[in-house]
């Protein structure tokens, strides 16, 4: 029995959500860290 | 530490509960949730322009190097942010009303916040000498000053009747707004916020510690 | 600044004829303004053509004439200062306010020279209708008085640093805008039978803020 149509096309625009919500989610850790090691870098040149 | 990891934690939560929690504003569909990132840009991008014209007055009146850091870093970052909420901004409008750019007042002033700080940096880039750049820069910073409230709040009503903005309603209905989207929106405002803090400590505490090496090295050699 | 007001209008006055005379003397920067104002407007006008009764599209277009000719003449007063070496006289003599006043008060007369032959040459090449002579005046002084004033004082920072022509251009456009904005709106209202009130009294705001913020800010201009 093949579901309704509607049914299939819902999903896969909550799949596309949770794709770009994916993306955004990893684009902030990668920035996060990012800005973690600068700040070390900071920390480094400013210790003598 | 415990503060960079709850700021983490803080906009990955809510990002995500932008996605799956709130519900969607229905004239706007799934691109609701550019509001999140589009209008805290934004803000970000006003607040880093009062910063640095703070700044830079303050720097004008008390001479010390530090209000031209802030002044300047600020700068950059207000750019930085500038750039993120046009664009997002102008992708948002091609989905919601098929054309890119429409000089409706909002991105009236956004644009004319974009020309300023470019503006600003370029007159940076012009000028030698420490003394002479802080202060030229605070002086541009101080005149601008006077032609923001005019064209953020002036011009865009005197733009309005040159060309119509398009017949369609602003996204900016705060007031009717479901109110677990205004919880992640203020959410991401505070997040942006507290995100825009850091990144000027950083950009300020580099331009000192090369300040420092640099007046070291004039004074070694 | 125990100078009496009395003295520090005979210094502004001393620079604006100072000012006057050497232009007059060598001229080319009235020359040069001149040629590039009408080259420009026969720019606009070749590629346009005449308007007919667009005002909207005519409005914009003067002003953006006059814009242009501003861009290109008005940095020239503090140019030529820091070119010919003469500041450093000239600040020993007058305080800053005195100079930037001088200078301001040169500028406008430079621009009322540029517009009295560009904007009837304007009227004429690009067909028109008649304009309500009054409030088209207003709006063009006003306008002009705002667009001086800005330009004055970012001229008086450009001066100071390495690039010139373009990045006055650039530094001056987000204080211009505003003008800009008000001026064109009034000067289309004229032409459509409105009233320009509201755009007169942005006009005259806006002069007043710059020419405030610059009489606070020009003694910080010049300090080495």
């Amino acid at each position: 029995m093949r579901p309704p149509p509607g049914h299939e096309e819902r999903r896969s625009i909550v799949n596309g959500n949770l794709v770009v919500m994916g993306v955004s989610l990893l684009t902030w850790a990668a920035t996060f860290f990012y800005l973690l090691r600068l700040e070390r870098r900071i920390k480094d040149l400013e210790k003598p | 530490m415990i503060a960079r990891g709850l700021l983490f934690v803080w906009i990955a939560v809510w990002m995500v509960l932008g996605f799956v929690w709130a519900p969607v504003v229905p004239v706007l569909g799934d691109t609701t949730r550019v509001l999140y990132f589009h209008i805290p840009a934004a803000w970000v991008t006003v607040l880093a322009l009062a910063w640095s014209m703070i700044q830079s007055v303050l720097y004008l009146a008390k001479r010390r190097m530090e209000h031209d850091d802030h002044a300047a870093a600020a700068a950059e970052l207000g750019i930085l942010f500038c750039i993120v909420a046009t664009i997002s901004g102008s992708l948002w409008a091609k989905a919601m009303w098929g054309s890119y750019w429409n000089w409706d007042p909002r991105e009236t002033s956004i644009f004319f916040l974009l020309l300023i700080y470019a503006a600003y940096l370029a007159l940076r880039s012009a000028v030698d000498g420490e003394e002479r750049r802080a202060r030229l820069s605070a002086i541009y910073s101080a005149a601008a000053f006077v032609a923001v409230p005019f064209l953020m709040f002036i011009v865009p009503r005197i733009y309005d009747s040159l060309h119509p903005s398009p017949i369609l309603p602003s996204p900016r209905e705060k007031g009717s707004m479901d109110p677990r989207i205004r919880t992640v929106f203020l959410a991401m405002l505070v997040g942006f916020t507290a995100l825009f803090w850091w990144l000027l400590s950083l950009r300020t505490r580099f331009a000192r510690v090369e300040r420092r090496r640099l007046d070291a090295a004039a004074a070694g050699a | 600044m125990a100078r009496s007001a009395s003295s520090s209008a005979a210094a502004v006055w001393a620079i604006l004829r100072k000012e006057c005379r050497s232009e007059w003397r060598t001229r080319y920067g009235l020359n040069a303004a001149l040629l590039f104002a009408i080259t420009s407007l026969a720019g606009v006008s070749f590629a346009v053509g005449p308007l007919g009764d667009r005002t909207d599209i005519l409005s914009g277009m003067l002003w953006v004439v006059l814009l242009f000719a501003a861009l290109a003449s008005l940095s020239h007063a503090f140019v030529r200062e820091i070119e010919g070496h003469t500041l450093t006289l000239l600040r020993l003599v007058a305080t800053p306010t005195a100079i930037g006043l001088g200078k301001l008060l040169f500028n406008l007369i430079f621009l009322a020279v540029i517009e009295a032959v560009t904007v009837p040459l304007f009227l004429l090449l690009m067909g028109g209708p008649p304009p309500k002579w009054g409030r088209f005046a207003l709006v063009l002084i006003l306008g002009s008085v705002a667009l001086a004033a800005a330009c004055t004082l970012v001229s008086a920072i450009i001066a100071q640093t390495r690039g010139r022509g373009a990045l006055f251009a650039g530094a001056s456009l987000p204080l211009l805008l505003p003008v800009l904005a008000a001026a064109v709106k009034g000067t289309r209202a004229q032409w459509q039978g409105g009233t320009v009130g509201a755009e007169a009294s942005i006009l005259i705001a806006y002069a007043a803020a710059v020419f405030g913020v610059s009489l606070l800010l020009y003694d910080h201009l010049w300090e080495d």
